[in-house]
């Protein structure tokens, strides 16, 4: 039996007060009041107390709700779409490295993989602007 | 640790390697796995490299790297766990090595990190304190949440950002994010209050909800 339970709150077989009942509440509200938490054996004296102490329930219900809405906003707001581009650029991407893996394992001769490099200083003013610019020229040939 | 999200940035072991692909055939069915499965996901590793970078151009960067190493190692995933949040676990390791130095981001001490028990939810709070921030979250704004969540510090960003927004449990966001899954609660906890505060101190400076008493008429 391993008692390596990953939160550490309460005692099993004790009563729990009302500074452990509202340090559980995080737990109850990610569902996360686990086997793999916290040992099962004190879900029951946590219920019990939030049955019997109406202040402990009553802030357990508006921590519910409000994480239910800071969920929903979030949700809403932090949803922005990859730019059009970006998708180009993985495509690309994925195609270059495919071909340098072939190139790596020796398959090289039936791909050719040119990279042009080229770095630009430009200083204005003593504020000094470096530009690196890459490209990939692939050839197959089968 | 499971094993649904290895990941190394030094090289994998023997076991893993070897899967690597070494044929034109065994290549070109990684490729064509990868844009299948991995390529669904763009937008949502978008919007989680725009919580860590805060900026557009450096959020697809982070994507554009996260999406090199992945297929690299793409042979180290094990088909059938986690594509997303191996993915994501991508995305956090590689912005925390290549991109936090650049950002100078101020982090948080550890000892201010790791202890939940020193933020203990000590009291009870008041109804006019609930009603109060009610009020507030049915007032808000768009665009005070997200705002909000970028101000934070990033280790609680991001906790409540994986749990809140993608519904992943502590021990998933443990393993994306790389700490103990019961740091993690500490992260949400904390991370959800000082959200929750800087709610609340955008509306005060909005003149909204300025002095308690006014609410005090509303009640039945």
């Amino acid at each position: 039996m391993t008692e390596n339970f990953i939160i550490a709150l309460g005692t099993p077989g004790e009563a729990v007060n009302c500074e452990q009942a509202l340090q559980s509440i995080t737990l109850f509200i990610d569902n996360e009041f686990t086997p793999e938490m916290i040992d099962p054996q004190l879900e029951a004296s946590f219920t019990i107390h939030f049955q019997e102490c109406p202040p402990c329930e009553s802030e357990k219900a508006h921590e519910e709700q409000v994480v239910k809405t800071l969920k929903n906003l979030l949700s809403q707001e932090c949803c922005e779409a990859a730019p059009a581009d970006l998708h180009a650029r993985l495509l690309q991407q994925t195609e270059f490295l495919a071909a340098q893996m072939a190139a790596e394992a020796g398959l090289g001769m039936s791909t050719q993989v040119t990279t042009t490099y080229s770095r630009t200083e430009i200083t204005i003013d003593g504020e000094t602007h470096i530009e690196i610019e890459t490209s990939h020229e692939i050839r197959h040939d089968f | 640790m499971s094993s649904d999200l290895v990941l190394s940035e030094s090289g994998a072991s023997t076991e893993i390697d070897v899967r690597r692909p070494v044929t034109a055939e065994q290549i070109a069915e990684q490729k064509a796995r990868f844009e299948r499965d991995a390529f669904q996901y763009t937008s949502q590793l978008y919007s989680a490299a725009l919580r860590y970078t805060k900026n557009a151009h450096d959020a697809q960067d982070l994507v554009q790297d996260t999406y090199a190493k992945a297929f690299t190692s793409f042979h180290q995933f094990q088909e059938g766990t986690n594509l997303k949040a191996w993915l994501y676990r991508i995305l956090s390791t590689t912005f925390i090595n290549s991109y936090r130095k650049a950002q100078r981001q101020p982090l948080i001490g550890s000892s201010e990190l790791e202890d939940w028990q020193i933020h203990k939810a000590a009291s009870h709070t008041s109804d006019q304190g609930k009603s109060a921030e009610d009020e507030v979250l049915e007032n808000l704004p768009d665009g005070d949440v997200k705002r909000a969540l970028a101000e934070i510090p990033e280790e609680f960003r991001m906790a409540v950002y994986f749990a809140d927004v993608e519904g992943y449990s502590y021990k998933e966001i443990a393993e994306i994010l790389n700490v103990p899954a019961g740091t993690i609660m500490s992260r949400l906890h904390r991370g959800r209050k000082l959200l929750r505060e800087l709610l609340a101190d955008y509306a005060k400076d909005r003149g909204f909800n300025k002095s308690p008493e006014t609410n005090v008429e509303k009640k039945p």
